[in-house]
């Protein structure tokens, strides 16, 4: 065999070989896109038999594509869904882009570990992907109830997770931060939703009614991987501040005829200054605020901006010690302060004995906290 | 000049950067994470000046070749002929082994990432037996192969990188303190294994060029990959914390799977993982062709030599570690420790060896 026609040969032989690599057409392997059932939302329970498995699809662009809703039940998550698999007979479940994982309130109070664990060995999850905890539900609940023909509980939290992104009272932690966060620290905060009635009317039937959906509730927060309390969403505020998670946010205080004025928190900051003893042991805790805010409502047209800026003050003090007090009742470093105080002195917080773990809960506190207040864009400042 | 030998230390190289790409990403972020915790990332910069001073021995060594002869004769000279065969057989059967581990590896890659409960021997096989075939060829076609490669893969985890520097938390690389010096120490081990594998393997295919080219390319070029390797172990600890990137199997590809290219294109980890099968196809041959040049002093430069290795290689690939749990066990510390012995023990003790019978 000459040379050139050696390798024709290995060139026809290697395009062979390729085309039967992609799968297509050996084993009936290959699958039309619009036989895939796409599950965007996936909501784990506990259960007698061990897990309540429930999952959503999307809702499509027109009535004629609703949101599939399926559930399954199961010893493990796996075996649950191998039952909905099984079950499925028309369409093949596609979990590859599993956006939303949902655990109910049940299931998270006996630990969220079995989950977490299930997303870092599943091949179709990501870590990327977005947890959120049931305040007062289960998540079969939410994920076969929330919705109507038109979306379902996947469009409710892109919907969720879009308006945190903005705002300073809330935040969507992904599978990684939390595991992050459970290793590190010992505890963590989960984005927190509850069902309420949609503030849509589905007209879609004959007797006009509200679907239900789901909307951020503040955080649940975790520690060793068991859900251990609640913070709503005006503690959520104090928590942006403190985890570095400003936004927008709205926060009503009460002017000096006792009348309510909204304001628009815009953005601040928070700086921690240990004080440390002489023998190295962090004796107590400064906890500076700084805020920024503009008036975005109020009754009475002649409000004094010194006065609401001292309710400013005094309200977001409040939270924040509210959010601490709780941090050191529930033995649980959800803030992460300890890293915090670790960037500002690393050999002093490792050469700490006990750990910081351990002084936290007796730690003495002072929070102080910094308003500055304006008027907003076309209306000047009053005087 | 064998006509095997028609490539520039710079094409050598290439084979070399994509080589190292199978052991690095098998053991770089996860096994730095574990040791040097969030300074994991500044253990691989550590292990640089380590690295370059070894292959600065190896380059050395390897210049003490007289003209006209090749390195497993210079092996024979320096230990004496029997000693020097025999520690030429030890080094040629753990880099068969090590040959055998990668296409295991390489499967158990596709597995983790791509291919859950699939049976591994589906793709020691097929790897195992083309690598056999290039290894039982000529050392020029898997230098040229890889000069191909190179940008492409390089290319891949550039990318990749940029597309992570969103997910990257500064508080998962810093901050470090004096307390972290031991154990960033540590964390440098396993980026010095890998390298100590990869310049093993040089100095064996290098032959000719160790005369006439400089050491300070080379020394540029594990500079640059353990640059890369750095800014890739940062990624995924920054994006996972080091208490996460220890524990995943696949970090890198954990980090790939969560990327999103401008909202619209998701879930490439495929893509990449297909891609590093030709780092474990060249890692393979090049092994199995250094194994063949091991040999040979004992079996002569026979033509069913190259054919016959493949054999054992493509076994151990199959019956090696079938339970995913003892390969991670036999991957993350047994692999390292036996490397390391053959790396840094071994070789280095044909050196002494040498001097001490004043051969060399």
């Amino acid at each position: 065999m000459n040379k050139p026609y050696g390798k024709a040969l290995l060139l026809s032989f290697i395009i062979i070989v390729s085309l039967c690599l992609g799968g297509c057409g050996l084993r009936d392997q290959a699958r039309e896109v619009d036989q895939l059932l796409v599950v965007q939302s996936m909501g784990l329970d506990s259960g007698p038999q061990g897990v309540l498995l429930s999952l959503s699809s999307a809702g499509g662009s027109t009535p004629d594509s609703p949101p599939v809703r399926l559930q399954s039940a199961g010893e493990s998550i796996t075996t649950a869904l191998e039952r909905v698999r099984a079950g499925a007979n028309e369409e093949e479940l596609f979990c590859a882009h599993i956006g939303h994982l949902l655990i109910g309130e049940e299931a998270a109070r006996q630990g969220i570990r079995p989950a977490l664990d299930y997303v870092c060995r599943s091949g179709d999850l990501r870590l990327s992907v977005p947890l959120y905890i049931l305040r007062g539900n289960t998540a079969r609940e939410a994920v076969l109830g929330a919705g109507d023909e038109s979306f379902g509980v996947c469009d409710a939290l892109d919907s969720v997770d879009a308006d945190l992104r903005s705002r300073g009272d809330g935040h969507t932690a992904t599978a990684s931060d939390i595991l992050r966060d459970l290793e590190r620290y010992g505890s963590a905060l989960v984005c927190a939703v509850s069902l309420r009635p949609s503030a849509e009317e589905d007209r879609s039937g004959e007797t006009p009614k509200r679907p239900e959906t789901v909307v951020p509730e503040g955080y649940a927060v975790l520690r060793d991987g068991v859900l251990c309390g609640w913070l709503d969403r005006q503690q959520a505020i104090g928590v942006g501040f403190l985890t570095g998670n400003t936004g927008v946010c709205e926060l009503t205080v009460t002017d000096q005829a006792g009348l309510p004025v909204t304001l628009t928190l815009t953005g601040g900051s928070c700086k921690l200054e240990p004080r440390w003893d002489e023998v190295g042991q962090l004796a107590a805790l400064e906890v500076n605020v700084e805020a920024q805010a503009v008036l975005a409502e109020s009754k009475a047209g002649d409000t004094e901006l010194d006065y609401l800026q001292m309710m400013l003050e005094r309200s977001l003090s409040e939270r924040v010690r509210q959010v601490l007090q709780m941090s050191k009742q529930w033995r649980a470093d959800f803030l992460g302060l300890e890293g915090k105080l670790e960037r500002q002195a690393p050999g002093k917080m490792r050469a700490m004995t006990p750990g910081f773990a351990a002084c936290w809960p007796s730690l003495p506190l002072t929070v102080s906290v910094s308003a500055h207040l304006t008027g907003t864009g076309d209306v000047e400042d009053w005087p | 000049m064998k006509s095997s030998d028609r490539f520039t230390l710079g094409q050598l190289l290439a084979l070399c950067s994509v080589m190292a790409l199978t052991p690095a990403l098998r053991l770089l972020p996860g096994a730095s994470a574990a040791l040097a915790g969030r300074g994991g990332w500044l253990s691989v910069l550590l292990a640089l000046p380590a690295a370059i001073a070894y292959g600065a021995f190896l380059w050395h060594f390897g210049q003490q070749r007289r003209e006209g002869e090749s390195l497993p004769a210079l092996w024979q000279r320096a230990a004496g002929e029997r000693v020097g065969a025999a520690l030429l057989m030890l080094c040629g059967l753990w880099l068969l082994f090590y040959a055998g581990f990668t296409l295991r590896d390489s499967a158990q890659r596709l597995i983790d990432t791509v291919y859950p409960h699939a049976d591994r021997r589906l793709f020691v096989l097929p790897l195992g037996l083309a690598a056999a075939v290039a290894g039982a060829g000529e050392a020029r076609r898997l230098v040229r192969c890889a000069k191909m490669l190179l940008p492409l893969l390089v290319g891949a985890i550039a990318l990749t990188l940029l597309f992570a520097l969103p997910e990257l938390h500064s508080d998962n690389l810093l901050p470090l303190a004096g307390q972290d010096a031991l154990p960033v120490l540590k964390g440098a081990l396993p980026t010095l294994d890998v390298a100590a594998l990869i310049l093993v393997l040089l100095f064996f295919l290098s032959d000719r060029l160790i005369g006439e080219g400089r050491y300070r390319s080379v020394a540029g070029r594990i500079a640059l990959l353990g640059t890369l390797m750095a800014a890739l172990t940062a990624a995924v600890i920054g994006a996972f914390g080091h208490e996460l990137s220890a524990r995943l199997t696949q970090p890198y590809f954990s980090l790939v799977r969560n990327l999103v290219f401008f909202h619209s294109l998701e879930r490439i980890e495929a893509l990449l993982v297909a891609l590093w099968i030709f780092s474990d196809f060249l890692l393979t041959a090049a092994l199995l062709l250094v194994v063949r040049r091991c040999l040979a002093p004992l079996c002569g430069e026979k033509p069913w030599l190259g054919a016959a290795i493949g054999a054992p290689a493509l076994l151990i690939g199959c019956l090696l570690a079938p339970e995913a749990a003892a390969f991670e066990r036999l991957s993350s510390r047994w692999i390292p420790v036996a490397n390391a012995a053959v790396c840094l023990l071994l070789i280095p003790g044909v050196y002494v060896l040498g001097k001490l019978r004043k051969r060399l």
